[in-house]
């Protein structure tokens, strides 16, 4: 088992938010964290990359990640938040990502090495006409490319993406979930990612978390968890599921069944 | 194929364009120090007593055999004041370039903790009062005595700030506001000071305020010297963080920086610099603010380059301000806080305006 979580709670200042979730994942898995707003899909995701305070066990490869110091916790995770670079900063993609991979360090030497791990990730999402830009200079969709590209530089073991695809046209989501799922499949590791949009969960990802406020309602494999009983329990909404080639299935959302505020 | 080498030449084109921006920032870090010590020795070369170029460069190159008459004029009346203007110069920059990364604000310099008006309001003790923390360190020299009160008092500040904001978590809101009220609260008490000082000592305070190098002297330049070969070393050692909390605010904890940490210890370095450059020299303004600015226009937000370039900034800046001070009135020498600012903006002007137009084409 590549990741497992148990009994992990997290909480923003003294409040809980996040509560006794456990789940597990394989080497080569996407995860999807599906949920409500508010549901803690951000915060459980804040909480596994280390942002916020969080109690329970992450282990990731056999090791209790939850216990090591920060430096040593965070060179195993590839986080992506949404709006990760500050648009004012004057650095380029390519100082950003050699920023991902010394940050924190002491000391001011590049080996030569990291400088073909920047090439490589670059040529992988084919960023390489971004390589001089700044993150002022760029689109919101360029700039969710390169933050991508920014967490995998690092060569995580556990990434954690949130919203990834939240400011990408159609071409640029199915771009970047197709490489990320094929990251994940020839590196072994164990990708989560944060979605709203329940067609690209069925599409990439293996298994899904659904979230109701705070808590895990079910872990379990896409296709099967996803059905018309549990998105009315969970989303409010009445849908119609279709099954398409492939063994995926589509999801036709027909009408919502409550407000967004109850 | 075709296609591997054409990735291949693509692949080494990015390395190597990346090697040559290196390349360049580096030439510019040399050019600007290169500049900053040339516009001391200039500085040197102007002042009191009559000496030509010549004979001042004697008197710095080779004091053994020069006239002993410009050696004394040159080390002993002119050198502090123009060491002094180079230390507080970097200092003043460094602590603007930290506090700029530190509460992730352009328009923060090194007084936004309230260090300026502190360090005013410990001056004006010393000097209307008759007061100063030199009471209770009698073995520092009684040069000292307005000096050590207005470092302690903005070191006092800081304290404050960390104390108070530390309640919330240090966040950058916080920090800001807290700084901005303390700023408040010794402002109120400086225009106390100075509304029951006689007219003597408001004169004093006034000039004080005003910032003058004239107050140099060789044991307050090693105070200075001594902060700054201290903390200096060590922020360079964390360039890398430093860069990381400018780019990624406080989600830099996910490169394995330890934000919280990295502010505070950024806020006493700054505090350290700021506040001993400020006890020596008066309030020096503008410095704090443009230099920074200056350094990332040039060679961008990689600290491993900024921080050096901005101490050289603040470094060339101050001492050109020197320099033109004792231009502009010769015999005279004007306050160099007023002069510094005259001199600066034109040039960062100049600087914002060049750029857009790049930045446009």
């Amino acid at each position: 088992m590549t990741l497992s979580v148990n009994r992990l709670s997290v909480r923003i200042g003294r409040t809980p938010i996040v509560e006794d979730v456990s789940f597990e994942a394989q080497a080569g898995q996407c995860l999807a964290v599906l949920g409500r707003n508010g549901a803690g899909k951000t915060t459980l995701v804040r909480g596994l990359a280390g942002i916020l305070p969080a109690s329970g066990e992450i282990r990731l490869e056999g090791e209790d990640i939850g216990s090591l110091p920060a430096a040593e916790r965070n060179r195993r995770i590839g986080y992506v938040a949404q709006g990760f670079m500050q648009l004012s900063a004057q650095l380029t993609t390519y100082d950003l990502m050699l920023l991902a991979i010394h940050g924190g360090r002491l000391g001011w030497s590049i080996p030569d090495d990291h400088l073909d791990r920047v090439e490589d990730v670059l040529s992988m999402l084919g960023l390489k006409s971004l390589a001089d830009r700044r993150p002022g200079e760029m689109s919101g969709g360029q700039r969710q490319m390169v933050a991508l590209a920014i967490a995998l530089v690092r060569k995580p073991r556990l990434l954690l993406l949130d919203e990834p695809t939240s400011a990408l046209d159609l071409a640029n989501q199915l771009h970047l979930l197709e490489t990320v799922r094929a990251y994940t499949r020839r590196e072994g590791i164990a990708t989560l990612i944060v979605l709203h949009d329940l067609n690209m969960a069925t599409r990439y990802t293996d298994e899904v978390l659904l979230m109701a406020s705070g808590q895990l309602v079910v872990a379990g494999p896409t296709v099967e968890t996803l059905h018309r009983e549990r998105l009315r329990q969970v989303y409010g909404v009445d849908c119609a599921i279709n099954d398409v080639e492939g063994g995926h299935i589509v999801i036709y959302p027909l009408a919502a069944l409550e407000s967004a505020s109850s | 194929m075709t296609s591997a080498v054409a990735s291949t030449t693509r692949a080494a084109s990015s390395a190597q364009s990346y090697r040559q921006s290196v390349g360049f920032r580096s030439a510019v870090v040399v050019v600007v120090i290169m500049a900053a010590i040339a516009a001391m020795i200039c500085d040197l070369a102007v002042g009191s007593g009559t000496l030509t170029f010549r004979e001042v460069l004697d008197a710095i190159f080779a004091p053994g055999t020069a006239d002993p008459t410009s050696v004394v004029v040159v080390w002993q009346m002119r050198a502090p004041m123009t060491v002094i203007a180079a230390i507080a110069g970097i200092s003043l920059a460094l602590a603007g370039s930290l506090m700029q990364t530190v509460l992730n604000n352009p328009l923060a310099e090194p007084f936004t903790l309230g260090i300026s008006s502190a360090a005013g309001f410990g001056a004006a003790i010393a000097i209307v009062f008759q007061t100063s923390v030199l009471g209770a360190a009698s073995w520092l020299p009684p040069e000292l005595f307005v000096a050590a009160n207005a470092f302690f008092f903005s070191l006092l500040t800081v304290a404050l700030v960390t104390i108070l904001a530390g309640q919330a978590g240090l966040g950058v809101e916080t920090v800001t506001l807290i700084g901005i009220a303390i700023h408040f609260v010794f402002s109120a008490l400086l225009a106390f000071a100075q509304y029951v000082a006689d007219p003597n000592q408001l004169q004093s305070l006034v000039f004080w305020l005003l910032g003058s190098l004239l107050r140099a002297t060789w044991t307050k330049v090693e105070i200075n010297g001594v902060i700054l070969a201290v903390v200096l070393p060590l922020l360079l050692l964390q360039a890398w963080s430093l860069t990381a909390l400018r780019a990624f605010g406080e989600q830099a904890v996910v490169l394995g920086v330890r934000v919280e940490r990295l502010r505070l210890a950024s806020m006493v370095a700054a505090a350290l610099l700021a506040g001993a450059a400020t006890a020596t020299i008066g309030i020096i303004g503008f410095i704090g603010l443009v230099a920074p600015h200056i350094a990332r226009l040039l060679v961008g937000e990689d600290q491993r380059f900024c921080l050096p370039l901005t101490a050289a900034s603040g470094a060339l800046i101050l001492t050109l301000a020197s320099l033109a001070s004792k231009l502009i009135l010769p015999g005279a020498v004007l306050p160099i806080g007023m002069v510094t600012s005259l001199l600066g903006v034109p040039f960062f002007l100049g600087q914002i305006l060049y750029r857009k137009r790049r930045v446009r084409r």
